[in-house]
């Protein structure tokens, strides 16, 4: 917080300091907890109960979801593959993203305005139709097929819609503004006087941004990865869209268990390991870096 | 500028360019397919018609589902604004303790992966004994939409100076009447955005709908989910069309009422 806003708190109203802050806040506080901490809570512990196929939900006490996971070659494989994918999305969207970054944060062009309302402008189309435009665009006959068969880059059109890289492509499309706008907002608080100053003391270009832009960009960067890292690994709708039926992650295979073969608490033991994944890699950024994410 | 960074800035200013064509290649395709006649994906479209407009909107399936998420797009909007604004308030103007906690609590529905908010509120209605309905779909929206209201206004009431609620005191106004003649006229601009984005994060949202609609509370987005997953044909781009136009009217507005980058997390 800054110091403007501490020191507006310090001088708070007396009128406001009687009001009772409970009678604000209680109301959407108890929303959260009931709609959102009691049933998460209520979800970790089920899935420590047990799932009979023919029964349904059985009320015991067992680890035996755990072991399940733990056991399982596949689930191993799908978690990495997932953590593999959302590590990819990542980094091809700070790739791809910083110099945007740069751009909207140093240039005053009509360009740079547009670039700022068009970064962000698709996070308020929903996912679903973004990811319907993909399936166009990827189709056999799509443009992408068309253009580079044109151009002579393949002699025939592929297959590039339900497989992992055009997921890979959904998902960079749909995250790279969480990379772009953190990465902007802490390039804006970089005086621009530091690259000159260093440009004038004989740092070539690259001098410049690789040991005064880049590291005072670090902040930015950490906050947009972990946003893009913690999205991507949960990432359900594009991946179902765009990717094969083969294309296993940990999110659409929990949306199978739960929605599909109705084991909840399989359902739920997946879940926590998903949540349990982020948390704890949100924690590790957190202590390494001092980044609070969110 | 020096001459050198000229070329360094062409090449800035093509790849820009070529990111954005990459942003808006999906949306462009999707309007321009809406147009096409023939049943087919085909872009550009060679034979144009409105004919898949027409269809959409005597369609039943997509008009229901069009009304439902209306419906619970301004009911969660009404619903997280009403008790965003007086926690956003608090969490701002008073030192409490557990203050902190507070209001990561507030944030943790963007925090938690909304699949397994899903999930966790999809047993917990059934645990009840509660059947999917615009009711309970309702209270799912509002979870989500909570923190962006939340964040929006706190942000606008961090820029509000304490001393003018502080003379209205001393004139002699009552908490309430401070709240709504001063705070609430200060921060509308911000009351205003907020409610354009808890609007749209409700309207578009497919997620959280996907595990609490029954078949009669479908919502728009899902339907469109539902619909591609079984056939492909230019009507499921005429409704997004629909929808995107929507999405772009409110967020015009919503710049014009304050600064989109707030909602970035």
């Amino acid at each position: 917080m800054s110091v403007v806003a501490e020191r507006l708190q310090a001088a708070r109203p007396r009128a406001a300091r009687s009001l009772p802050w409970v009678v604000a806040i209680g109301p959407a506080a108890v929303v959260v907890i009931v709609l959102l901490v009691v049933p998460s809570t209520a979800l970790f512990l089920l899935s420590f109960v047990r799932f009979d196929p023919l029964r349904g939900i059985v009320y015991s006490f067992t680890l035996e979801n755990y072991l399940a996971i733990a056991r399982s070659s596949l689930y191993l494989q799908v978690t990495l593959h997932t953590l593999r994918m959302a590590g990819l999305v990542t980094l091809a969207c700070l790739v791809l993203g910083y110099p945007i970054a740069y751009f909207m944060a140093r240039s005053k062009s009509r360009l740079a305005a547009l670039c700022a309302a068009l970064v962000v402008a698709p996070l308020f189309v929903s996912v679903v139709i973004r990811g319907f435009g993909w399936m166009v665009l990827l189709a056999r006959e799509g443009v992408v097929n068309q253009a580079l068969v044109a151009v002579g880059v393949f002699a025939e059109r592929q297959q590039f819609l339900y497989t992992d890289p055009a997921v890979l492509i959904g998902l960079v499309h749909i995250l790279s503004p969480f990379m772009i706008l953190p990465i902007a907002s802490v390039l804006r608080g970089v005086e621009p006087a530091l690259e000159e100053a260093a440009l004038n003391l004989g740092a070539t270009r690259w001098g410049v941004f690789r040991f005064v832009v880049l590291p005072l960009s670090v902040p930015g960067i950490m906050a947009g990865a972990i946003l893009v890292y913690s999205h991507a690994i949960a990432a359900f709708v594009l991946p179902a869209m765009l990717g094969s039926i083969q294309t296993k992650l940990m999110a659409t295979m929990l949306y199978q268990q739960v929605l599909v073969a109705g084991n909840l608490p399989f359902g739920a033991a997946l879940a926590t390991v998903l949540v349990a994944t982020t948390f704890l890699l949100l924690a590790l950024v957190y202590r390494f870096f001092g980044v609070r994410p969110w | 500028m020096v001459t050198e960074g000229r070329l360094g800035r062409l090449f800035l200013h093509a790849y820009v360019i070529a990111f954005l064509v990459f942003v808006l290649a999906p949306l462009v395709v999707v309007v321009g397919v809406s147009f096409e006649h023939h049943a087919l994906l085909r872009f550009p479209p060679q034979a144009l018609s409105l004919r898949w407009y027409r269809e959409v909107l005597d369609s039943p399936q997509f008009l229901d589902a069009a009304w439902n998420s209306l419906i619970v797009a301004v009911l969660a909007t009404v619903g997280s604004v009403v008790l965003g604004t007086p926690a956003a308030y608090a969490l701002v103007r008073y030192r409490f303790p557990g203050r902190d906690l507070v209001a990561t609590l507030l944030l943790s529905p963007l925090i938690v992966p909304q699949l397994v908010v899903g999930i966790a509120l999809l047993q917990f209605f059934a645990a009840l004994g509660l059947a999917a309905s615009i009711t309970t779909l309702t209270l799912g929206h509002v979870l989500i939409t909570l923190p962006y209201v939340v964040r929006t206004l706190s942000a606008n009431i961090v820029g509000l100076d304490p001393a003018v609620e502080e003379a209205a005191a001393n004139l002699g106004a009552g908490r309430l009447q401070i709240y709504r003649l001063i705070v609430l006229p200060l921060v509308r601009s911000g009351l205003y955005a907020s409610m354009v984005f808890a609007f749209l994060i409700s309207f578009d949202n497919a997620v959280i709908s996907l595990f609490l609609v029954s078949a009669r509370t479908t919502t728009l987005p899902i339907a469109i989910y539902t619909y591609v997953e079984h056939s492909l044909d230019p009507s499921i781009a005429a409704i997004s069309t629909l929808l995107m136009v929507v999405s772009v009217v409110l967020m015009v507005a919503a710049s014009r009422l304050g600064r989109i980058e707030r909602i970035d997390t």
